[in-house]
C-alpha cells in the first residue's frame, strides 16, 4: 500500500518544540523495543512513529491486534518508556505528571477497583485531581448521568457490573477532570448498538467543546463515523495517515442521490447514462446501516420517560 | 594475596564510623527525594496520598481482614485458661504476654501479606493504569500505600488493645478478690504474705518504674568506712576482676625503645591483705579436717597443718572468658601472700610468650580469687597494677593500662560472687560467715507510697549445698539500706524468699533521702546460696497506669508494623509477591539470626573450624581460616546493616510489670527512621523507573 502522510517530522529541535507546542500530540521517531531478561531485543512493538494530532480533532489510531496502538497510548501516558525518539502531549514531554491534569484515559478494559461502587470510584479519582467535596457532589452525579448509569447501578460494586456498565463508569472516570485531551482505547467494546451510538454522540459532543479525542479501535465502522483523521499502524509501523474522507473516497466513481423520481424518470436517466458511455452505471435505492435501523426500532418502542437501560 | 586483599576490604568495613548508618540513610533520603525525585516532591499533595491510603484501607476492610481479630482474641482466652501461673501476678503477666504476642504476630503477618501483594497485584491486573495516568506521582502512590496499611494495622491494634484492657481488668478483679480472701482467712504461707499484701495494696495491673542499681558487688562483709579497703571471701567463694586497656606503645621496655612491644612481658604488682575468717572451716582441696593448721603458720598450734593464704591470678578477655589461664601465669602455682596489711606488693610475672594475645585483645580483665579457704582478702582501689619490666634487671615502667573515666582511674577491683547456675552466688549464713551483696544507688529519688515507705523488689534464684536436698527450711534474707547522705542505716528488714519469685520489701522513704544509698543484702540461711545479678534488686521509683503502658506497648507494635510495611512495599516494587514476602522476612530477621550465631562469629573461629575440618597444611589452614573469618565478618557487617527488631520490645517490660520507658519508644522510632524511611524512598525511586505496563 502506498504510504500517504500529511505531516512530515521536523528535523531540528526548535521546529520540534514548535510543532509539539501547537499539537495535542506530536511524536518523532518514537520507537519501543521490548527486551528479554538478558537485555536482548525481543519484540519491536513500535518502529519510528512520526505522528501529529492537532488540537480539537478526533483522531483514530487503527490497526490489527499487535500493531502498536496500545503501545503508542502507553508511551504517551508514561506507562512505559520509549527505546528511542520523543513524544509530546499538549506541549509537554510525554509522561509528565503535570500534564495528566488535562488528560483523560479510558483503557481497553475496566481497570478499576472492583470493591468500590460507581460513586465511590468517581470520588476517588476526583480526589486524585484534588477536587473538594462540594465539587465532587456536583460533578459525580453529572458524569453518571452523562454516561447513562442509573441510580441503582451507582451504588453497586463494580465487580457486579456488566461489560457495558463497566465501560460507562470507565468513561466517567476519564472525564472526571474535564480534560482537554481524551484517549479512548476500544471505547465501544462491549456496548450494545444504543450504547455505541451514545458513545459516538458523546465523542462528537466532546469535539464540539473543543477537546481533542484520540481513539484506538479495530471496529472500523465506529471510527469512520466520528474521526476526522486516522492513522493505520501495522507491525509497529505507520502505513497511512490522512483525513477519513480523503482516504475513503473512490475518485473514479460518481454518486448521485435524488428524492422524488418516478419510475419513468429513472428509466430516462438510465438511458442517458448509456448514451454518454458511463461504465458500470447502476441506479438503486440507498441503504441505511444496521445500527441506524436498530436504534430507530428501539427508540420507537421505548415508552416515554424511561431510559433504554430501564426498558 | 587474595586473602590479604579480602582482609583489607573487610577491615575497611570495620572502620564504618559509629553513625555511618545514619549517614547512609540520610544520603539515600536526600538523593532519592531531592536529586532524583525533586519534581515529584514539589508536586506532592497529601490529599492525593490520603486518597490512595483510603483505597488501601477500604480494600483491606472490605476483604474482611479485621475478622482475624476475633480468632486471636479467642486464642488468648483459651490459652489463659490453660496457663499454670505460680501466683496471681504471674497469671496477669502471662496473659499480657500471650495477648501481646498474638497481637504482634497478627499485625506482622497481616501487614507483610497485604503490603507485599498490593502493588504486584495492581500492576498485574492493571488497576494501576488508571491511577498512574492521573496527576499522581509515584511518591504519593508509595506513601499512600504505607499510610493505608498503617491505618489497617492501627485498626487491628485498636481492637486488640480494647480487648486486652477489658479482659485484663476483669481477670485482675477476680484475682484481687481471691487475694483478699486468702489474706483474710490467713491461709497464706510465710513466704507469700509480704508479696500478697503488696499485690493487695498496689493492685496487679499497675506498672512499675524501677530504678536499677549502678553497681552490685559481693563482699565477704560490709566494707568498713575507715580504711576504704574491701574484702573478698576465700575458698573460691568470690572473685575480683579489674579492667585494663593497653596500647602497643605502652608495652615497649622503658630502657630499650627499639625492642618490640611485649618483648619483656609484663609484671602484675598485687597488694592484697588478708586475715583469718571468723569461725571459718578449713576445708581445702585435700579435705584436711577442721581445725588443722600448719606448724609454721603465723598462728599455728601444735600438731596442726594449714595452707598459707594464696590467690590465683589469670587474665580474661573483654567478655570475661579465659584469655591467659593460671597455667600461664606464675607457672601455674598459686601466688602466696605474706603481708596481712596488703602494703607489700607481690610481683606476678606475665611471660613474653603471652603478650601476643594481650596485644590482640587490648581490653582485658585481671581475675583474682582467694584460693585458700578460711581467709578473707582485702583490696584497696589500686590493689592491682601492671608495669612493663625493662631489658635490664631492676628497671620497670610506671603503672600502665589503666582505664580512665572522668579523669579518674576506673581500673578498680569489682567484687563478684562465684558464677553459679542462677547468677553470682551470695553465700548464706550468719553475719560473720555469709557474704553481703551491696547494691549501689546513685541519684535515685523514689516516690513513697501512702504509708511513707518505698517498695524494693528482690528476685533471686536459690541454690542449696548437696547436703541441703531434704532441707525444707525457708530461705531468710535480711536487707539494710545505708544512706550515704546522712550516714544512717535503716533497721534490718527480714523476710523469706522463694526461688525466682519477686519479693517486695518496704523500706522507710527517709532511708533513701538524698538519692545516694546502698542496699545491703544478706542470706541468713546457712547452706543456701542466692543467685544474683545486677538487676536482682530494684527500687520501685514510681507507678504508672496499665492503660498508659498498654498504649505505649501498642505504639511500639505499630511502629514495627510501619517498618514491615515500608520494607514490604520496597521489595514488591521489583519482585513478585511471593519473593517479596521472603525477602521481607530475611531483611527483618537477618539481624536477629546473626545474633543467634554469636559464638560462631567470635574472632578465632576460622582457625577453630580449619582444625575441626582436619586441615594440617599451614597454607590450607590459613586459606580456610581467612575465608571463614571473612564470612564471619561479612555476616557481622550485614547484621549491622539490617534492622534490629529486638528494639521493638513491646512485651518485655510490660510482662515484667515494668513501665515502658519513653526511651524504648524512641529506640523503635529510631529504627523506623533509620531503615524504614530509606526503604520508602528506595521503593519510590524503583517505582518511578519501573514500567507499570509490561
Amino acid at each position: 500500500m502506498e504510504q500517504q502522510t500529511v505531516d512530515r517530522p521536523a528535523t531540528d529541535p526548535v521546529s520540534s518544540e514548535l510543532m509539539a507546542r501547537d499539537a495535542a500530540i506530536h511524536t518523532e521517531h518514537l520507537t519501543k523495543v521490548y527486551k528479554d531478561f538478558w537485555g536482548r531485543d525481543k519484540v519491536r512493538a513500535l518502529d519510528d512513529l512520526n505522528l501529529t494530532v492537532r488540537r480539537g480533532e478526533v483522531f483514530g489510531l487503527l490497526g490489527p491486534n499487535g500493531s502498536g496502538k496500545s503501545t503508542t497510548i502507553k508511551l504517551l501516558l508514561g506507562l512505559i518508556f520509549p527505546t528511542r525518539g520523543r513524544a509530546w502531549v499538549l506541549g509537554e514531554e510525554a509522561g509528565s505528571t503535570a500534564i495528566n491534569e488535562r488528560i483523560g484515559f479510558l483503557p481497553e478494559e475496566s481497570y478499576l477497583y472492583k470493591f468500590l461502587n460507581g460513586e465511590e470510584t468517581l470520588r476517588f479519582y476526583g480526589r486524585l485531581f484534588r477536587m473538594d467535596r462540594r465539587t465532587l457532589n456536583r460533578r459525580v452525579p453529572e458524569l453518571l448521568d452523562i454516561v447513562g448509569l442509573d441510580q441503582k447501578s451507582r451504588k453497586r460494586k463494580l465487580r457486579e457490573y456488566s461489560k457495558g456498565m463497566a465501560r460507562r463508569i470507565g468513561l466517567a472516570q476519564a472525564l472526571i477532570n474535564n480534560p482537554d485531551l481524551i484517549l479512548l482505547d476500544e471505547p465501544t467494546t462491549g456496548l450494545d448498538p444504543i450504547g455505541t451510538r451514545e458513545m459516538k454522540d458523546l465523542i462528537l459532543s466532546l469535539k464540539a467543546q473543543g477537546k481533542t479525542v484520540v481513539l484506538c479501535s479495530h471496529l472500523l465502522a465506529d471510527v469512520q463515523d466520528v474521526c476526522d483523521r486516522i492513522t493505520i499502524l501495522f507491525r509497529g509501523k505507520k502505513m497511512v495517515e490522512d483525513h477519513v474522507r480523503e482516504l475513503l473516497q473512490i475518485r473514479d466513481i460518481t454518486q448521485v442521490q435524488a428524492r422524488g423520481l418516478t419510475a419513468q424518470q429513472v428509466q430516462e436517466l438510465q438511458q442517458f447514462l448509456q448514451r454518454i458511455g458511463a461504465q458500470e452505471a447502476s441506479i438503486t435505492h440507498p441503504t441505511t446501516t444496521l445500527e441506524d435501523l436498530f436504534v430507530r426500532i428501539v427508540r420507537e418502542n421505548t415508552p416515554a420517560g424511561t431510559t433504554q437501560q430501564q426498558a | 594475596m587474595l586473602t590479604s586483599l579480602l582482609s583489607n576490604i573487610l577491615g575497611v568495613l570495620d572502620l564504618l564510623p559509629r553513625y555511618g548508618g545514619w549517614i547512609v540513610a540520610g544520603l539515600i533520603v536526600v538523593i532519592g527525594l531531592f536529586a532524583v525525585g525533586w519534581s515529584d516532591v514539589r508536586r506532592f499533595s497529601f490529599q492525593r496520598a490520603w486518597a490512595i491510603s483510603s483505597v488501601c484501607f477500604d480494600e483491606s476492610i472490605r476483604r474482611r481482614v479485621l475478622w482475624i481479630t476475633p480468632l486471636a482474641i479467642l486464642g488468648v482466652i483459651i490459652t489463659a485458661q490453660l496457663q499454670r501461673p505460680f501466683d496471681e501476678q504471674d497469671a496477669i503477666r502471662q496473659t499480657i504476654k500471650f495477648s501481646l504476642f498474638a497481637t504482634g504476630l497478627l499485625v506482622a503477618v497481616t501487614t507483610i501479606i497485604l503490603a507485599c501483594t498490593n502493588l504486584p497485584r495492581e500492576i498485574e491486573n492493571r488497576v494501576i493504569f488508571t491511577v498512574v495516568t492521573k496527576p499522581t506521582t509515584r511518591l504519593e502512590i508509595v506513601l499512600g500505600k504505607v499510610l493505608g496499611f498503617a491505618r489497617v494495622s492501627a485498626a487491628i491494634l485498636l481492637i486488640m488493645g480494647i480487648f486486652m484492657f477489658g479482659y485484663l481488668h476483669l481477670r485482675a478483679a477476680i484475682l484481687q478478690r481471691d487475694i483478699d480472701a486468702r489474706l483474710e482467712a490467713g491461709v497464706a504461707t510465710p513466704t507469700e504474705v509480704a508479696t500478697l499484701e503488696h499485690y493487695r495494696d498496689v493492685g496487679l495491673l499497675r506498672a512499675k518504674a524501677l530504678a536499677l542499681p549502678d553497681n552490685m558487688q559481693i563482699y565477704a562483709h560490709v566494707p568498713p568506712e575507715e580504711d576504704g579497703r574491701r574484702w573478698l571471701s576465700g575458698g573460691g567463694v568470690g572473685e575480683v576482676v579489674v579492667p585494663f586497656s593497653v596500647k602497643a606503645g605502652e608495652l615497649i621496655p622503658p630502657d630499650a625503645p627499639n625492642q618490640p612491644a611485649g618483648s619483656t612481658g609484663m609484671l602484675a604488682l598485687v597488694r592484697i591483705g588478708y586475715q583469718r575468717a571468723a569461725g571459718a572451716q578449713l576445708i581445702d582441696e585435700d579435705n584436711l579436717p577442721v581445725g588443722v593448721i600448719a606448724p609454721d603458720a603465723p598462728d599455728a598450734r601444735d600438731g596442726a597443718i594449714t595452707r598459707p593464704p594464696s590467690i590465683t591470678l589469670q587474665l580474661l578477655d573483654r567478655n570475661l572468658y579465659t584469655m591467659l589461664g593460671r597455667d600461664v601465669i606464675n607457672q601455674g602455682e598459686p601466688i602466696q601472700l605474706r603481708d596481712p596489711q596488703g602494703e607489700q606488693a607481690v610481683v606476678v610475672p606475665i611471660p613474653p610468650s603471652a603478650m601476643a594475645r594481650i596485644l590482640q585483645e587490648r581490653d582485658f580483665w585481671v581475675h583474682i580469687t582467694g584460693q585458700t579457704a578460711g581467709f578473707m582478702y582485702s583490696f584497696a582501689d589500686d590493689a592491682v597494677q601492671l608495669v612493663v619490666p625493662g631489658a635490664s634487671p631492676g628497671v620497670a615502667s610506671d603503672p600502665i593500662a589503666v582505664i580512665q573515666r572522668d579523669g579518674e582511674s576506673a581500673s578498680v577491683p569489682l567484687f563478684r560472687g562465684r558464677r553459679g547456675s542462677l547468677g553470682q552466688q551470695l553465700r548464706g549464713g550468719r553475719e560473720d560467715v555469709g557474704g553481703v551483696a551491696v547494691f549501689q544507688f546513685r541519684n535515685v529519688h523514689p516516690n513513697a507510697t501512702a504509708d511513707g515507705n518505698v517498695p524494693i523488689e528482690l528476685r533471686a534464684g536459690i541454690e542449696g549445698s548437696p547436703d541441703d536436698e531434704e532441707d525444707e527450711r525457708p530461705t531468710q534474707v535480711q536487707l539494710v539500706v545505708r544512706n550515704l547522705s546522712t550516714g544512717e542505716s535503716s533497721e534490718p528488714i527480714l523476710s523469706y524468699i522463694e526461688s525466682n519469685r519477686s519479693l517486695f520489701l518496704h523500706v522507710p522513704a527517709a532511708a533513701m533521702q538524698g538519692g545516694r544509698f546502698d542496699v545491703h543484702l544478706r542470706c541468713l540461711t546457712a547452706g543456701r546460696f542466692l543467685g544474683l545479678g545486677s538487676e536482682s534488686l530494684a527500687v520501685v521509683e514510681a507507678r504508672q497506669s496499665f492503660a498508659l503502658n498498654l498504649v505505649k506497648s501498642l505504639l511500639i507494635l505499630w511502629l514495627l508494623a510501619i517498618l514491615i510495611i515500608t520494607i514490604s512495599i520496597f521489595c514488591s516494587t521489583f519482585l513478585s509477591w511471593p519473593i517479596a514476602i521472603v525477602l521481607t522476612l530475611v531483611l527483618l530477621l537477618g539481624h536477629w539470626g546473626v545474633e543467634q550465631l554469636d559464638d560462631a562469629l567470635q574472632p578465632g573461629v576460622g582457625a577453630s573450624i580449619a582444625t575441626d575440618m582436619g586441615f594440617r597444611d599451614p597454607g590450607q589452614t590459613r586459606v580456610v581460616s581467612v575465608a571463614v573469618e571473612a564470612l564471619s565478618r561479612s555476616l557481622d557487617t550485614l547484621a549491622n546493616i539490617l534492622p534490629d527488631i529486638s528494639r521493638f520490645a513491646a512485651a518485655e517490660d510490660i510482662e515484667r510489670g515494668l513501665a515502658i520507658p519513653l526511651a524504648r519508644l524512641g529506640d523503635s522510632l529510631g529504627v523506623v527512621l533509620l531503615f524504614g524511611l530509606p526503604m520508602l524512598v528506595l521503593g519510590y525511586v524503583f517505582l518511578r523507573n519501573k514500567e507499570v505496563a509490561p
